[in-house]
């Protein structure tokens, strides 16, 4: 290395001795004046400056992390989203305070893939006796004298290429609560679950701690108090036995 | 006289003559008419490169000539042949520098910066021939809420990290080298806003012994860590086709051959790229035609190697006897693309064949002609990697001839656009030959 | 059922167009559109909302009807399939009743009358006939149909003309039967229809016939023909002498290309050689002697064993011999009266009326679902004639060239849109219910003669329909509803005694330059010439598709100097050339049905092509489907004709990827190769493994599980242009093949490869495996890179290089009816994204998620090509079943898959096609 070594010492500088800063910025007065050109270059802030802006330069990548955690938060997923609805329906006053079974109006639950938003005639099956004239339901009336149906907005979305089948769950143990909470508690409908595909696989991977037995579906807390012995066994059974035969975890499970 | 002195000439002994030929051209120095003139035009054909990308994003792959059965058209042979262009410069920063080859310290910046604008222009490509070019980040291993992750069999994720730290570690290899003259435009006369921005970027070079000794120490670490990463890059691009099961991509000589194939091609850029700046910068003192006949030595070799590379495919297909191979061999000689393929070996192993001729390896329009033929050679040889063995797969029904449209070779001069008109602007601001080794050399010679 | 006015109804589609374009957002990876829920205000589909169901109907080719199941989502009909019950469909389809249900959503349909002066209304257009025929009783007015064998309507008709005796109704059906009527009535005095039954034929003598080929018979016809070729140990030998490669000729086992002039030699040969007397006249070529010799030496001992078919192209004194030497022989072979009840000659008919027209005795004329200005002899100059009717009406379901001729132009109902019943080529009664509204405000036909016949009762088609089948009980008519098909309607094989000998001339060997006429395998006689599946689907022979090309012969291809997409110009015509290997020197072939003026973009521009030529214009005033001597002369030009296929000759060792055996011969053993690529991880126990074998030996190449699979699965027709720069988006393609030991057609699915070289590769895992081993392309997951199709030994994936989804073939018009056609049980795939055949995973899952909400056990489910598949040339089912189909057949001698040195290990698998040439050839 000898040659760069003796090379390179002075070569930068066409060997003038040279005593400045980092940035070249001189040291002292003494040395003002001295050196040509270089006294106002760079004023003595511009060292910590150029640390920062390194540091920063290093530290970006952790802004990624930021976005990536962001995905998870209800802002994104939609968790706990109400809606503003044509009619302000209250699942808390029906499904809880009247104790109206879910099926009566989602009577497509157990034998179809969408749990079916009741027709206008269902509405009507009871308020062209009750509140007959109540200003809230007049979209109702409306809908049902001209035949146009109602427009509600979509409360739990998921993406087009997700095909959700209902009555496969309700009839296999998954209780309406398991997505949709305590619906009975909520006077309007608020997405309650985040509703990601990571949400979905939680249960997909590991069904049986999410089972019920079949005759606490429509409960509305159907975990809280403990599953006897015996249904456990079934359950067991159950998800051995559907195990042997799928896997749930495959795309084509919910993506055509 | 010592070998230093076979790379520099005797004019060229005295530091400050060194500097001032290299930094008097830049900023400080007029710019020339034809500089602008060259910058305008480059500008103009990226702009309508620019456009037509767009074009395609707007629209969608259907824009291009891909078809059912070559799926893969231009924007995969643009990739390969940038990417393969973008080799050579480490392969000489690093691989010259760590055998103390003295004359690549003419050579070596430029053949960098040549690298980190050929690898940014191929790194465009993996995202543009996306059907769905929003998701490409989708081939990023990143925590989501779809509990999902790329497939690491796949080489196209490999591929993915291979350039982002490919151009990454050229960057810094780059800016390393880059330090100490940056630190000597500080300190030289010159305008002050720009000698301002050279000095942020010098980082506060002194040049003392330690920093010299670290700098050295750093330059050559990174030049060992170089070598395998520059050979794994376009290893890994072969091993896209080779990890397949298609006629004439199933080839375990693929990842050698090309890397090969990507020093070839760079080799000629460079040897193209040294002809021009010491004729436009008149550095012909530092860039001798000693310099030019050491390039065209690497390209005869190189060529020789390609030869024997492509002789060992059809051999190995005639060997095997499979129909498939067979049928393949026949088409890329006879078939309708039969033009390109004798083009693609005139190009890579004939024309390099001049070489043998000391008085050709120093003639400036035989150096230029032969580097232009291997470059279109290369991309003769990317397109027909591709063509040959997607238009004549194992299904007769589905064969399909491809075509390339308007589209596509507007994108494709885009990205020559985009590269001249970067390079013009880089030669106006940095030193496209490192001054301190020069005067390394110089040092040497004087001894 | 709704129709497009009735806002629920709009509602839905609304919601179906909200869905096609969030398929499309979401996979764009937008943000979330607040999205409506809109449910119906009144209960119509109950707790099945969204879940397929099944209503049992018909449709009609050339007048017949073929029972069909459609398949009906939210009162949506979305999907046409066979009906099991009905002899002409036999559970399965043709490519005109799967493409039947684009044209009842698309968007050239006629949407309101239109009279001399603009668009009118149906009021309008009532003022503006009924005076007319009411005042004179009908006199000077006529009725032109196509051919009508629907009880219903005939009736009512009938009824019409006994209130307005002027009326005359007349019928023309473009593809007519005059030869084979005026054939039977030499052979027996009275014209009868002949009915095959080639499940009895240990020999078939095809002379110019194409039982295999288009029509209303091919599925009945083609499945007993496949069921006899599959009779162990008998095998069967099928002799075709042809002047045009047909569907029937690629599968025969012994060919002869002929002049159609001298198929008539042909058979006085056989005929002379059974005792019909001297023939010496009738000359051959050598090769046709041959061939005759070899017929004739199977002939013997196979006494009522054997059937002479002929083709329509023929005269009728040919078909006469042809009944001789079948009686002669015994053969099993039926004759029945005519389904349809008029007896007079079609052109003849035409002839007629285009007659009176020109004299002015036709003061109204009202064509009902016909298109005589596209179909008429140009001899018989119908076009000035109908200038000469001072009141012509067209009811039409789209703006075809008759419908733009007359004064008025009126929207017909869809099929799926009426009341009626139709019957089938044996005579078989179905009923015809309606699936849905009328979506654009067309008359159903008996609503149409309702119209005419002003002073009728109009009880309502329903009424009608039901009154004329007597089912006066609910109880009764719901069977048949249910039903479709209307049991011991057939018509009874009439008593014969042996047929009059008739001797045709023979013809001299040098024979002019001719074309001849065979209806288009995919457009039939022109009607599907409107729907986008039919212009897209390739043609079984030539693989062409939006238009057809003038096929020559090599040999006479060189004489004139001219290569494929050559454009020559005869009898005033030109077309491209395409060369046809196995064409007859000598003639050339140009289908029907092409070269349409009016109809709507679809039909009247296939793109590159222009709007192709119209082959009816070379019939001669007395029909036929041979023209006059033309001569070909090359103009100089070239246009682009668009194919799926260039290569049809597997030379060398080519010829392993369509092996062809001799019959009770085996594939060789498969040699056991390494495979570089990892099995996945094991799949559990239980699981059913899906595979699908399909018989080579049965295909017949009628692309009708192309577009069952087009229909089932949202694969967009992507248009000329497309499929010119070498695209195409069928899920499965029918690959024809031909080498030293014999040809035919090879359907190509993806094969769902155990170990699948698409998988490996792709960065994002989109192509991933299943535990019931299918291959699955996970759309919304596909970023397009495109390497799985790159590494695909097979080609069978498909790509979106634009927005071929919300492409819009139709011009100005809005497509927005066609995506109320979709399945919304699959991804409507988005621009950039890979896709391929899926095994109907939609299908697989459907039964799945039945056994697992039912408990019941699973049913194998039925995917669209292998229920459309009229010879069940295409199998489904668990290979981990041992006693399954698909595991017995796997177990076949013939069985064997494709590429297999390749080591994909596929799960789509075929039954090698057998010929049965015989040692002499």
């Amino acid at each position: 290395m000898a040659p760069s070594i003796s090379g390179t010492t002075f070569a930068p500088h066409e060997g003038k001795p040279f005593a400045g800063n980092a940035l070249g910025h001189p040291r002292g007065k003494a040395s003002k004046g001295k050196i040509d050109g270089l006294a106002q270059l760079f004023r003595p802030g511009a060292n910590s400056i150029a640390r920062i802006a390194l540091v920063a330069l290093i530290l970006s990548p952790l802004g990624l992390v930021l976005v990536i955690l962001l995905q998870h938060t209800g802002y994104v997923t939609g968790q706990g989203r109400f809606v503003e609805q044509t009619v302000p329906f209250s699942h808390k006053h029906h499904a809880g305070e009247l104790g109206i079974d879910c099926r009566f109006c989602h009577f497509g639950v157990e034998t179809g893939a969408r749990a079916t938003v009741p027709t206008t005639e269902v509405c009507m099956t009871c308020h062209s006796q009750i509140w007959t004239n109540a200003a809230m339901l007049a979209p109702v009336r409306a809908s049902f004298a001209s035949g146009r149906p109602l427009v509600w907005s979509r409360v739990n979305r998921l993406p087009d290429y997700v095909y959700f089948d209902h009555h496969v769950h309700v009839n296999n143990g998954v209780p309406c609560a398991a997505c949709h909470s305590d619906l009975r508690a909520m006077p309007l409908t608020a997405q309650a679950r985040p509703m990601t595909m990571q949400w979905c696989l939680d249960c997909h991977r590991d069904p049986e701690r999410r089972l019920v037995p079949q005759d606490r579906i429509t409960l509305s807390r159907p975990y809280d108090e403990p599953i006897p012995q015996g249904d456990l066994a079934r359950i067991h059974a159950h998800v051995l036995a559907l195990q042997r035969t799928r896997r749930l975890t495959d795309c084509s499970t919910c993506h055509r | 006289m010592s070998d230093a002195a076979r790379w520099l000439l005797p004019s060229m002994h005295d530091h400050r003559a060194i500097t001032d030929a290299i930094a008097g051209p830049l900023v400080e120095g007029q710019a020339g008419r034809r500089w602008w003139i060259a910058l305008l035009a480059s500008l103009l054909v990226a702009g309508v490169g620019a456009i037509a990308t767009g074009i395609s994003f707007a629209y969608g792959p259907g824009m291009w000539g891909n078809n059912s059965a070559v799926v893969w058209g231009f924007p995969i042979a643009n990739y390969v042949w940038w990417i393969g262009i973008g080799n050579a410069g480490t392969l000489i920063s690093a691989l010259l520098l760590l055998t103390r080859q003295k004359w690549r310290n003419a050579i070596n910046r430029f053949a960098e910066a040549m690298t980190i604008l050929a690898v940014s222009i191929a790194g465009l490509f993996p995202i543009i021939h996306l059907g769905r070019p929003m998701y490409f980040y989708w081939m990023a291993p990143y925590p989501n809420t779809m509990d999902l992750w790329p497939q690491w069999r796949s080489a196209l994720v490999w591929d993915f990290w291979a350039i982002l730290s490919y151009l990454l570690f050229s960057l810094i290899f780059f800016y390393l080298g880059l330090i100490p003259d940056l630190a000597t435009l500080r300190d030289r006369k010159g305008p002050r806003r720009w000698r301002r921005i050279w000095g942020a970027f010098a980082l506060g070079w002194q040049g003392t012994p330690g920093q010299w000794r670290a700098h050295q120490r750093l330059q050559r670490t990174m030049a060992v860590i170089a070598t395998p990463l520059v050979c794994s890059v376009h290893s890994i691009v072969g091993l896209d086709f080779a990890a397949s099961l298609m006629p004439g991509w199933t080839e375990s000589i693929f990842p050698p051959y090309f890397v090969v194939g990507a020093y070839f091609s760079g080799f000629a850029m460079v040897l193209l790229l040294a002809l021009v700046i010491r004729h436009a910068l008149g550095l012909e003192a530092m860039i001798r035609t000693a310099h030019l006949d050491a390039c065209a030595k690497m390209l005869l070799a190189a060529g020789s190697v390609m030869l024997l590379a492509y002789g060992s495919e059809w051999l190995s297909a005639l060997w095997t006897g499979e129909a498939a191979d067979l049928r393949f061999l026949a088409f890329s000689f006879t078939g309708p693309y039969a033009g390109l393929t004798y083009g693609m070996i005139l190009g890579n192993c004939l024309l390099p064949q001049l070489f043998w001729s000391p008085a050709l390896r120093r003639s400036v329009p035989v150096l230029v002609i032969v580097a232009l033929g291997v470059l279109v050679g290369m991309y003769f040889e990317r397109i027909l990697i591709l063509c040959n063995t997607l238009s004549i797969g194992y299904e007769p029904a589905a064969w399909t001839l491809y075509v390339p449209t308007i589209v596509d070779f507007l994108i494709l001069a885009g990205t020559a656009g985009l590269f001249v008109s970067a390079f013009l602007l880089l030669s106006r601001v940095i030193p496209l030959v490192p001054m301190y080794e020069m005067r390394e050399l110089a040092e040497e010679a004087r001894a | 059922m709704p129709s497009l006015d009735d806002p629920d109804f709009v509602a839905r589609r609304e919601v179906l167009r909200l869905i096609a374009a969030g398929a499309a957002a979401s996979l764009a990876g937008c943000s979330r559109p607040d999205q409506p829920i809109v449910p119906a205000v009144a209960d119509e589909d109950g707790d099945r909302a969204g879940r397929t169901r099944r209503y049992a109907t018909t449709l009609t080719l050339a007048g017949y009807g073929r029972g069909a199941t459609a398949l009906v989502v939210d009162g949506r009909p979305i999907k046409l399939e066979g009906s099991a019950r009905h002899p002409a469909s036999l559970g399965t389809t043709d490519l005109f009743v799967e493409t039947a249900i684009l044209d009842l959503y698309d968007p050239q349909r006629l949407r309101a009358p239109v009279g001399p002066d603009g668009i009118g209304s149906w009021p309008m257009l009532e003022r503006a006939l009924v005076p007319r025929l009411a005042g004179s009783q009908g006199e000077g007015a006529v009725l032109l149909t196509g051919r009508v064998t629907s009880p219903s309507l005939l009736a009512r008709i009938a009824e019409a003309r006994r209130r307005m005796p002027g009326l005359r109704h007349v019928r023309a059906e473009a593809i007519d039967d005059d030869a084979e009527r005026e054939g039977a009535r030499l052979a027996f005095g009275r014209p009868l229809t002949m009915r095959p039954r080639l499940a009895g034929a240990d020999v078939l003598v095809l002379l110019d016939a194409d039982p295999l080929g288009p029509g209303p018979d091919q599925i009945a016809f083609a499945r007993a023909w496949a069921d006899r070729r599959r009779m162990p140990g008998k095998p069967q030998r099928t002799y075709v002498a042809e002047p045009s490669l047909t569907q029937s000729g690629i599968c025969a086992d012994r060919r002869v290309a002929l002049h159609p002039a001298l198929i008539g030699n042909v058979l006085l040969a056989i005929a002379g050689a059974l005792g019909a007397g001297a023939t010496g006249a009738a000359e051959l070529p050598p090769e046709a002697a041959l061939w005759v010799a070899s017929v004739l030496r199977d002939m013997r001992g196979v006494q009522g064993r054997v059937i002479v078919m002929v083709g329509r192209g023929q005269p009728a004194q040919v078909h006469a011999l042809a009944a001789w030497v079948n009686r002669r022989l015994a053969a099993p072979v039926d004759w029945i009266e005519p389904v349809d009840p008029d007896s007079s000659g079609h052109v003849e008919s035409l002839a007629g009326l285009a007659q009176d027209m020109a004299a002015g005795r036709v003061s109204t004329l009202v064509v009902l679902d016909a298109n005589p200005m596209l179909h008429t002899p140009p001899a018989l100059g119908f076009a000035d004639a109908l200038k000469r009717v001072p009141l012509s009406l067209s009811f039409a379901t789209f703006p075809d060239e008759t419908a733009m001729a007359t004064r008025w132009r009126a929207p017909l109902a869809h099929t799926l849109e009426s009341w009626g019943d139709a019957r089938g080529p044996d005579g078989t009664a179905s009923l015809v219910q309606p699936m849905v509204k009328p979506l654009f405000d067309g008359l159903s036909a008996l609503t149409a003669i309702d119209m005419l016949d002003a002073a009728g009762p109009r009880p309502g088609d329903h009424d009608r329909v039901r009154r004329q089948w007597q089912a006066t009980d609910d109880g009764r008519w719901r069977e048949l509803l249910v039903a479709g098909t209307i049991e011991g309607t057939a018509a009874r094989p009439v008593e014969l005694g042996d047929a009059r000998l008739v001797m045709p001339r023979p013809s001299p060997r040098a024979a002019p330059m001719v074309v001849t006429l065979p209806p288009s395998a995919t457009l039939w006689d022109g009607r599907g010439a409107t729907n986008a599946w039919a212009q897209e689907c390739p043609d079984p022979v030539t693989r062409q598709v939006w238009g057809a090309a003038l096929r020559l012969s090599p040999g006479d291809a060189r004489r004139l100097g001219v290569a494929d997409q050559d454009v020559v110009a005869f009898a005033g015509l030109t077309a491209p050339v395409k060369i046809v290997e196995g064409q007859a020197d000598g003639v050339a072939t140009l289908p029907v049905g092409h070269g349409r003026t009016a109809g709507g973009p679809i039909a009247t521009a296939p793109g590159t092509l222009g709007p192709g030529t119209n082959a009816f214009r070379l019939r001669g005033s007395r029909g036929g489907w041979v023209s006059r001597p033309v001569t070909l002369t090359p103009t100089g030009d070239r246009v682009h004709t668009p194919r799926n296929q260039d290569d049809f000759d597997l030379d060398g060792d080519a010829a392993s990827l369509y092996p062809v055996l001799r019959p009770g011969e085996a594939m060789p053993p498969p040699e056991s190769r390494a495979s570089l690529l990892g099995d996945g991880a094991t799949p559990p126990p239980q699981a059913p493994q899906w595979a699908m074998v399909i018989d080579a030996s049965a295909c017949i190449g009628c692309n009708a599980c192309v577009v069952a699979c087009q229909a089932e699965n949202n694969v967009p027709a992507i248009g000329p242009e497309q499929i010119g720069k070498g695209r195409d988006m069928h899920w499965l393609r029918v690959d024809r093949y031909e080498h030293a030991r014999g040809g035919g057609y090879q359907p190509v699915p993806c094969m769902q490869c155990e170990k699948a070289p698409c998988e490996p590769v792709c960065p994002v895992e989109a192509p991933v495996h299943s535990a019931d081993g299918l291959n699955l392309q996970v759309y919304n997951r596909c970023i397009g890179t495109r390497t799985c199709q790159a590494n695909c030994p097979y080609k069978v994936r498909r790509f979106n290089f634009l927005d071929y989804a919300g492409a819009d073939l139709w011009g100005d018009l809005d497509p927005a009816p066609v995506s109320a056609q979709r399945n919304p049980e699959v991804t409507v795939r988005a621009r950039g994204v890979m896709e391929k055949c899926t095994y109907c995973v939609q299908r697989i899952e459907a039964a799945k998620h039945e056994a697992d909400a039912t408990g019941a056990p699973l049913q194998t489910p039925v995917t669209a090509c292998q229920a459309a598949c009229p010879t069940r040339a295409i199998t489904f089912g668990n290979l981990a079943d041992p006693v399954s189909d698909v595991a017995r057949q796997r177990r076949d001698p013939r069985h064997y898959a494709l590429l297999e040195e390749l080591g994909t290990r596929p799960r789509t698998t075929y039954l090698a096609k057998i010929r049965n040439a015989g040692g002499e050839v």
